[in-house]
C-alpha cells in the first residue's frame, strides 16, 4: 500500500518543495521536531524495515555533532557555564546548536522521504516537457550513490572470499582500497555504457514519450492548493510577523499570536498528512482483508 | 577493539588536560599583577551610532543597549612593555565582566586580531555595514588592534560604526 506516493507527480513535488522549504527556515525547535516525527512515521510506513534504525541512530549523531560543534565556534549568549581557556562556553550557543541540528535533521528525514517517493519515472515524467536533460541528470545522480554502493558491497565480498582462500595477510583497508579501485573502474565503464543506450533510444529528446499511469484527480488539486497555500502564508509570517526563535543574547519566543498559531496547525496537518494516508491506508487494508 | 578503545580515553585525557576549565566568577577575578611604572592609557567604548539607527538593530538587542551609548566609560590602564590596543581591551573588558568575541590572528587571512563582537552587539548587528572599529588619539589606526603598540598617555576609542558615513564623518 503505497498511498500517498500514488499522488500525482506535480502534486508530490509541491507538498515536498513546501515541506522541505519551510522547515529549512524555521529555526523553531517545536516546529522542527513535528516536522521531524511526521518525516518518519512516514518513512517507516513506506520501508518496514530495520534499516530504519540505523537511520534514526545517523541522524542522533549528526545531531550530536552539530549541538557540540556550535558553542565551541560561538561565544555569544548571556548565560556564561564555564570559560575554556578562557573563552566562554555559553548555555545559547549550545541550544542554538541543538535548534540547528534539529532543523537540519528535520531536512534530512524529508529528503530521505522525497528520494524515496520520487522515483526515476517521476522525475523524468515531471521534467519531459522543460527540461528532459536536467530531469535524467537528476534522476540519474540520485539513483548514482545507491547503485554504487551496493556494486561496492558486492566486489568487497567477493575480493574477501578470493583474498582468503590465497593469503591472509592483506589488511581491511588494503581490500577496501582495491575494492574502490575496481568500483570507480565499473563506474566509468558502466555511465558511458548506459549514456550511449539511454541516446540510441532517445532519451534527452523533447518529444520523447514516456509511458506512464499518472492520473491527476482532485486531490493532487488540493494538495497543490494547500502546499502552495502554506509556503506563501510561511514566506507572509517571517516577512511580517516572527515564527523563528531568537537566540542571541537571550533567549526570546515567538509571539503567541493567531497568526502563529494558526501556523503551527497548519505545519501539524501538512506534516502529518503523509503519516496519516498510509496509516488509513492500512488499517483499511487489514478491514478489508479480514471480511473475506 | 580494544586498541581503538585505548587510543579514544588517551585522545580525550590529553584533550581534556590541555583545557583548563574555569567557572564565571574564577575568570573575572582576575587582575593583572605586577604592572608598575608611569606609562598609562585611557580606553573608552561607545555604540553612539546604534541610537540614531535603533529600526536597523537586530530584534532581541535593544535591551542590551546602553541609554547614553557608553558601554565602558572612559578609563585609565597602566600598561607595560609591548602592551597592544588589544591587549589593553582584553583586559578592560574582563575587568568590566563585558563580553567579547574575537577572531583570533591565526583565524583570518589579514593575521591580526578581528574585534566580532563587544557586549552582545556583533558585526552586522545593526545593519550590512556595521562592526567595531578603534582610534588612537581619534585618528583612525592602519594596523590590527593586536600590533598597534602603545604609549604613554594614549587615548584608545572603540567605536560601534553602523554605515560608511560613521566612518568618514
Amino acid at each position: 500500500m503505497k498511498l500517498f506516493s500514488g499522488l500525482h507527480p506535480i502534486a508530490l513535488i509541491v507538498f515536498f518543495s513546501a515541506v522541505i522549504g519551510i522547515s529549512m527556515f524555521t529555526m523553531n525547535p517545536i516546529l522542527s521536531i513535528t516536522a521531524i516525527a511526521g518525516g518518519l512515521i512516514f518513512k517507516f510506513m513506506l520501508i518496514r524495515d530495520l534499516s530504519f534504525i540505523k537511520e534514526i541512530l545517523c541522524y542522533l549523531i549528526i545531531g550530536l555533532v552539530v549541538t557540540i560543534t556550535n558553542p565551541i565556534f560561538s561565544h555569544n549568549g548571556k548565560t556564561v557555564l564555564f570559560f575554556v581557556n578562557d573563552t566562554p562556553v555559553t548555555k545559547e550557543s549550545i541550544i542554538y546548536g541543538g535548534c540547528a541540528a534539529l532543523m537540519l535533521i528535520s531536512v534530512l528525514c524529508w529528503f530521505s522521504c522525497f528520494s524515496y517517493v520520487m522515483t526515476s519515472d517521476k522525475i523524468i515524467y515531471l521534467f519531459s516537457g522543460v527540461a528532459p536533460v536536467l530531469g535524467l541528470v537528476i534522476s540519474s545522480s540520485l539513483k548514482f550513490v545507491p547503485a554504487m554502493k551496493k556494486k561496492y558491497h558486492e566486489i568487497y565480498s567477493v575480493q574477501k572470499n578470493l583474498i582468503n582462500e590465497n593469503s591472509k595477510n592483506l589488511s581491511k583497508l588494503l581490500l577496501a582500497v582495491k575494492s574502490f579501485s575496481s568500483l570507480v573502474t565499473w563506474a566509468i565503464e558502466h555511465t558511458a555504457d548506459t549514456s550511449s543506450s539511454m541516446s540510441s533510444r532517445g532519451y534527452g529528446l523533447k518529444n520523447r514519450t514516456s509511458f506512464n499511469l499518472f492520473r491527476f484527480r482532485f486531490i493532487d488539486c488540493l494538495i497543490i492548493f494547500f502546499g502552495a497555500a502554506s509556503f506563501i502564508y510561511f514566506i507572509f509570517m517571517i516577512r511580517y510577523e516572527n515564527i523563528n526563535f531568537i537566540f542571541y543574547p537571550e533567549i526570546i519566543y515567538p509571539k503567541k499570536n493567531i497568526g502563529y498559531l494558526i501556523f503551527c496547525i497548519i505545519w501539524l496537518l501538512i506534516v502529518s498528512m503523509p503519516a496519516f494516508t498510509e496509516i488509513k491506508g492500512e488499517i483499511k487494508w487489514k478491514l478489508l482483508r479480514s471480511k473475506i | 577493539m580494544k586498541k581503538c578503545f585505548i587510543s579514544f580515553i588517551v585522545a580525550f585525557v590529553t584533550l581534556f588536560s590541555a583545557c583548563s576549565i574555569k567557572s564565571k566568577e574564577e575568570y573575572y577575578n582576575y587582575s593583572e599583577s605586577n604592572i608598575s611604572g608611569g606609562d598609562s592609557v585611557t580606553i573608552e567604548i561607545t555604540c553612539l551610532s546604534v541610537l540614531d539607527n535603533m529600526d536597523m538593530l537586530d530584534s532581541g538587542l535593544e535591551d542590551y543597549i546602553p541609554e547614553d551609548g557608553i558601554i565602558l566609560e572612559k578609563t585609565e590602564y597602566q600598561i607595560k612593555e609591548n602592551d597592544t590596543v588589544y591587549s589593553v581591551l582584553s583586559r578592560a573588558v574582563r575587568e568590566n565582566q563585558i563580553q567579547i568575541e574575537v577572531q583570533g590572528s591565526e583565524e583570518n587571512a589579514l593575521s591580526t586580531v578581528y574585534v566580532e563582537g563587544i557586549n552582545y552587539l556583533y558585526e552586522f548587528s545593526c545593519g550590512s555595514e556595521s562592526g567595531w572599529i578603534y582610534k588612537v588619539n581619534d585618528e583612525y589606526a592602519d594596523k590590527g588592534c593586536d600590533s598597534f603598540n602603545l604609549k604613554d598617555g594614549d587615548e584608545i576609542q572603540w567605536i560601534y560604526i553602523c554605515s560608511q558615513e560613521d566612518f568618514n564623518g
